[in-house]
């Protein structure tokens, strides 16, 4: 595969350009899973994807606020409803096993190692 | 307020990069120690795929193999991409930059903070009712305190963010995410009943519906 090919892949999976925002994550990590929190808020379920292709973790959202008929906005601090961020997933974890939950508007994704990739302890033999 | 952004802005932004990078709360990476498992952003992998492909195919054709480009991407990323990239450093500054020149779309509250202020807010009105939408996901909505005197409103309460205390081989990566007590401050229109005001939890965000009193509602005026 040349450059040109991959320029090409990639040019066909980026989507429209819409104004996203990037929504604040914790990462964090023990001995067997990483776990990332997002602040999603006003995304229900049904407007939340969360994908893994190609070792990229991709979260997709779109808030949904039941606004009154006829109501002109004042003052806006958050300006698009739509928050999408992606990750690189390193070959250690076990992408399939990856479990995803949302609550109150935070999303939270754990992502479990690999077993062989857990650290152990290596004997030492003497002799 | 995409269209704005500018070369001059972009240029901006790359300057106040320089300019911040010895603020520690905004650069993870000075406190990172170990990158073996390793969340980088999509541009970061990107860049790598860019920039590190040729290698790999080369190296796989040589070895006669299918090029698994993949997997040497894995291990690149794994080397090069560290947790608050450069691309996620310009996306913030972005992001601030776009937070201060909206100011001159909308007039910005006496009491907006600097920066962004947690929980972000977005205020409407209608004829009967001004609405504030409070865009604070994760916290138990008994712990909120909402409270409305002479048309200012004020939220208040307390995230955790979940993070555990420093366990056993934890290592946090990425800590955006505000934890804390908070407390947002708006002045409302002085004909808002505090009696009647209602609020309401769903999916993160906090409605909080403030009524009119009734004669303060607009009134059509016959002429005579």
């Amino acid at each position: 595969m040349n450059d040109k090919n991959v320029k090409k892949q990639e040019q066909q999976q980026t989507p429209k350009p819409v104004a996203t925002l990037l929504p604040d994550v914790d990462v964090w990590e023990d001995a067997a899973v990483i776990t990332l929190t997002a602040d999603l808020p006003g995304v229900s379920n049904k407007g939340l994807s969360v994908r893994v292709d190609n070792d990229t973790l991709l979260v997709d959202g779109d808030a949904t606020l039941d606004m009154p008929e006829g109501m002109e906005a004042v003052y806006a601090e958050v300006r698009t409803p739509h928050f999408r961020r992606s990750f690189a997933l390193s070959r250690e974890l076990d992408a399939a096993r990856i479990d995803a939950k949302l609550k109150d508007g935070v999303l939270t994704i754990t992502i479990p190692k690999a077993e062989t990739a857990k650290p152990h302890r290596i004997e030492v033999r003497s002799g | 307020m995409r269209s704005i952004r500018s070369p001059q802005i972009r240029l901006l932004s790359l300057l106040k990069l320089i300019a911040d990078k010895n603020r520690s709360e905004h650069h993870p990476r000075g406190r990172l120690t170990r990158v073996p498992y390793v969340f980088a952003s999509e541009q970061t992998a990107r860049f790598n795929r860019y920039t590190l492909n040729v290698g790999a195919a080369r190296r796989a054709m040589a070895a006669g193999g299918n090029p698994t480009d993949q997997e040497d991407l894995n291990m690149f990323t794994t080397l090069t991409g560290f947790p608050g990239s450069l691309f996620d450093e310009l996306d913030r500054i972005q992001r601030e930059m776009d937070g201060s020149f909206s100011e001159r779309g909308l007039p910005s509250s006496i009491r907006a903070a600097a920066g962004r202020g947690f929980p972000p807010l977005n205020v409407g009105t209608t004829p009967e009712a001004m609405e504030v939408f409070v865009f604070v996901p994760g916290v138990d909505s008994s712990g909120l305190e909402i409270s409305l005197d002479k048309g200012v409103l004020t939220i208040a309460g307390t995230r955790d963010d979940g993070i555990p205390e420093g366990g056993e081989r934890l290592d946090v990566y990425k800590r955006e995410r505000f934890h804390g007590a908070f407390k947002r401050v708006i002045s409302l229109s002085e004909d808002v009943d505090p009696a009647q005001v209602k609020a309401d939890y769903r999916d993160g965000v906090l409605r909080i519906t403030a009524p009119r009193r009734a004669r303060a509602q607009p009134q059509r005026i016959e002429v005579k």
